[in-house]
C-alpha cells in the first residue's frame, strides 16, 4: 500500500492525465490547425498564401508523426497499441483514435505526394545510384508530369484536401468531444468543446507556420513574402478573435447560469489556475496578441516589412504559448478540484525527466521539427520561385 | 486515364495496405475475442480459476477473536484488517499459516487515512502528523501514534 494510495478513502486524489495528456491536443492541435492553412491555398486558391502551402502541409505530418507519443508515453506499454486497430470498440470514442489516426495520416501523406509530385520525379532525373532508386520509388515509377498528368493531380488534391478539411475538423473536434463527453467534470461537460479545441488549433497551426516559416526562410537567406504574411495575420487575427470569444462565452454562460458547479469554477479559475488562465491564457497570451495583430491587419499601409513580419512573429510565438496554456486550463484545470466539488487537490507540477515530464514534452516538440528539417533535405519545403519544376529536365529511364 | 497512371499505381498500394491489415487482424485477433462483447471472454474463466489473494470479513477471527471482537467496539469497526495488513494469502493458504502477516509502521499505516488532506470531508478526524506528535510532546519515531492511540480501537 502506497502513500494515500489504493482503495482507501478518498479515490480522486491523483492527477492522472498529466502533462502528456496536455501535450495531445497541443500536438494534434497544431496538425489539425497547419492543414487547415494549407487548404486555404490548396482548396480555396487563396493564391497569396502559396509560399506556405507546402510547408503547412509537412508541418502537419511532422507533429501528426509524433502525436501517438503522448498517448504512449501516458498509457504505457506501447506493445499493445496496435490492440486498438485490432480489436477496436466502436462504442469508445477513446478507443476509436487509432482509425481516425490512421485515416487522417493516409490522407495527408497522400495529398503530400501529390504536392510533391513533380519534384520527386525532377529530382529522380538528376540524381544517380541509391539516391535515383529512393525518388523513382517514391514516384511509384511513373514519370509523367504533362500538363494532363497534373491536371488529374489537380483533381485528385482537391478531392483529397476536400476531405481533408471535415477530416482536420474531425480529428481535433474528436479530441475535444473526448474531453467535452465527460459528463462527471463541470469543467470540462460542453458541446462547446469540440469546436473551442479546433478554433484554438486553428490559432496554433497558423501561429506555428508563422514562426516556421520566419525562421525557414531567415535560415536560407530569402525575403519573407509580404502579402503572404499579411494574409497569415488576417486569418490568424480572425481566428484568435473567434477561438477567445467562445472560449470566454463558454465561461460567461457558467458564471452567469450560477449553478452549483460555478462554486468550485469560479475559484479554480479565479485562484487555482489565476496565473495560467487569467495570465497567460487571457491577457498575455490572447489580448496582447490581438493588439498586435491588430495593428497589423488595420495598420497595413503604415507598417515596414520588418515590423510586420516582427510583430506576426512575437504574436504567433505568444498565441503558441496561450494555445498551451488553454490545453494545460482543461486538462490540469479540470483534475485538480475534488470530483465531489468539495474542494482543490493539491497543484500539479511536472516533473523534469518523469515519464509525463518537462525534458519529454519538449523532446516531443523538438522532434517534428527535426523532422520538418530533414524532409526539407529531401523534398524542397518551400517552392523556388525562379525554377520551373517542370517537364524538361527530362525523365529518368524506367 | 493514360494520365492518371500514377494515381492508380498509389490507389493500389493503398488496398495492398488494407489488404495486408485485415490479413494481420484476422491472425492477430485472440482466439476467443468478441464472444460475448468487445473482450476475450476467456479471461473471464482463466481470472475466475485463480486464487483468491484476499480472505472474507470474518477470515481473521478464526484465530484472532479476541482482536476482531475489540476492533468491532471501536471507531474501526468497519475497516478491514487487510486495509492496514496485507492481504490474507501472504499469511494463510489452505488454514495454513503460510508466513508472518506484516505490521505495517504506524506512523505510515496511520496517516493512509489520517494525514491531512483537502479532499478529505472536513468531519473526517485528520491532523498534520508532524504538528500533531509535537503537539503531544512527544517525539516522532514510526511507533509514535501507539504512545497513546491503540490501533485496533482507536478510541481506548
Amino acid at each position: 500500500m502506497g502513500e494515500n494510495g489504493g482503495f482507501l478513502f478518498p479515490n480522486d486524489l491523483h492527477i492522472l492525465w498529466q502533462l502528456m495528456i496536455v501535450m495531445y491536443p497541443y500536438v494534434t492541435g497544431l496538425v489539425a490547425g497547419a492543414f487547415i492553412l494549407s487548404s486555404l491555398y490548396h482548396v480555396f486558391h487563396r493564391d497569396e498564401l502559396r509560399p506556405i502551402g507546402r510547408l503547412a502541409l509537412v508541418a502537419s505530418l511532422g507533429f501528426l508523426l509524433f502525436a501517438p507519443f503522448t498517448l504512449l508515453l501516458h498509457l504505457g506499454h506501447p506493445e499493445r497499441c496496435y490492440n486498438t486497430l485490432v480489436t477496436p470498440n466502436l462504442s469508445s470514442a477513446m478507443a476509436m483514435f487509432g482509425f481516425i489516426y490512421a485515416g487522417y495520416m493516409t490522407l495527408l501523406l497522400a495529398e503530400i505526394w501529390l504536392v510533391h509530385r513533380q519534384d520527386i520525379i525532377t529530382l529522380a532525373s538528376r540524381s544517380t545510384g541509391i539516391k535515383r532508386t529512393f525518388y523513382k520509388c517514391l514516384a511509384l515509377g511513373v514519370y509523367d508530369v504533362s500538363p494532363e498528368s497534373r491536371k488529374v493531380d489537380h483533381g485528385v488534391l482537391l478531392i483529397l484536401a476536400g476531405i481533408g478539411i471535415p477530416g482536420a475538423a474531425f480529428l481535433h473536434g474528436y479530441v475535444g468531444f473526448i474531453f467535452g463527453a465527460v459528463k462527471a467534470n463541470p469543467w470540462w461537460s460542453t458541446p462547446l468543446m469540440p469546436i473551442i479545441f479546433l478554433c484554438s488549433a486553428i490559432v496554433s497551426g497558423i501561429a506555428m507556420v508563422i514562426i516556421l516559416y520566419s525562421i525557414g526562410l531567415k535560415f536560407s537567406n530569402r525575403k519573407i513574402d509580404a502579402p503572404c504574411m499579411q494574409s497569415l495575420a488576417r486569418w490568424l487575427w480572425m481566428f484568435v478573435l473567434i477561438s477567445i470569444t467562445l472560449e470566454l462565452l463558454e465561461i460567461m454562460t457558467l458564471a452567469y447560469e450560477a449553478a452549483e458547479e460555478w462554486e468550485i469554477i469560479g475559484p479554480l479559475l479565479g485562484d487555482q489556475l489565476a496565473f495560467s488562465f487569467i495570465g497567460i491564457q487571457i491577457f498575455l497570451g490572447a489580448m496582447v496578441p490581438i493588439i498586435l495583430l491588430g495593428i497589423v491587419v488595420l495598420m497595413s499601409r503604415y507598417l515596414t516589412d520588418q515590423i510586420r513580419n516582427t510583430l506576426c512573429f512575437v504574436a504567433s510565438l505568444l498565441l503558441l504559448l496561450q494555445v498551451f496554456a488553454m490545453r494545460w486550463n482543461v486538462v490540469i484545470g479540470g483534475q485538480i478540484f475534488s470530483k465531489s466539488m468539495r474542494g482543490f487537490r493539491e497543484h500539479y507540477t511536472p516533473g523534469l525527466f518523469d515519464k509525463e515530464g518537462i525534458a519529454l514534452a519538449i523532446a516531443i516538440f523538438v522532434l517534428p521539427l527535426l523532422f520538418i528539417i530533414l524532409f526539407n533535405r529531401v523534398l524542397p519545403v518551400f517552392e523556388q520561385p525562379d525554377e520551373q519544376l517542370s517537364t524538361d529536365t527530362g525523365t529518368p529511364s524506367e | 486515364m493514360e494520365h492518371a497512371k500514377h494515381i492508380i499505381r498509389a490507389v493500389l498500394l493503398l488496398v495492398i495496405a488494407a489488404t495486408v491489415f485485415v490479413l494481420a487482424r484476422h491472425f492477430a485477433i485472440p482466439a476467443s475475442f468478441g464472444e460475448y462483447g468487445p473482450y476475450r471472454s476467456a479471461s473471464v474463466t482463466e481470472h475466475a480459476a485463480r486464487e483468491p489473494m484476499h480472505g472474507e470479513a470474518d477470515s481473521c477471527a478464526g484465530c484472532h477473536a479476541d482482536e476482531v471482537d475489540f476492533k468491532a467496539e471501536g471507531k474501526h469497526a468497519k475497516l478491514s484488517c487487510e486495509s492496514c495488513h496485507a492481504q490474507l494469502s501472504v499469511h494463510v493458504h489452505n488454514d495454513q499459516k503460510v508466513g508472518d502477516m506484516p505490521i505495517p509502521k504506524p506512523i505510515e499505516a496511520c496517516g493512509w487515512c489520517h494525514e491531512k488532506l483537502r479532499a478529505r470531508p472536513e468531519g473526517f478526524p485528520q491532523i498534520v502528523l508532524a504538528d500533531h506528535v509535537a503537539e503531544n510532546g512527544e517525539t516522532m519515531t514510526d511507533s509514535v501514534c501507539l504512545e497513546c492511540h491503540n490501533a485496533h480501537n482507536p478510541s481506548e
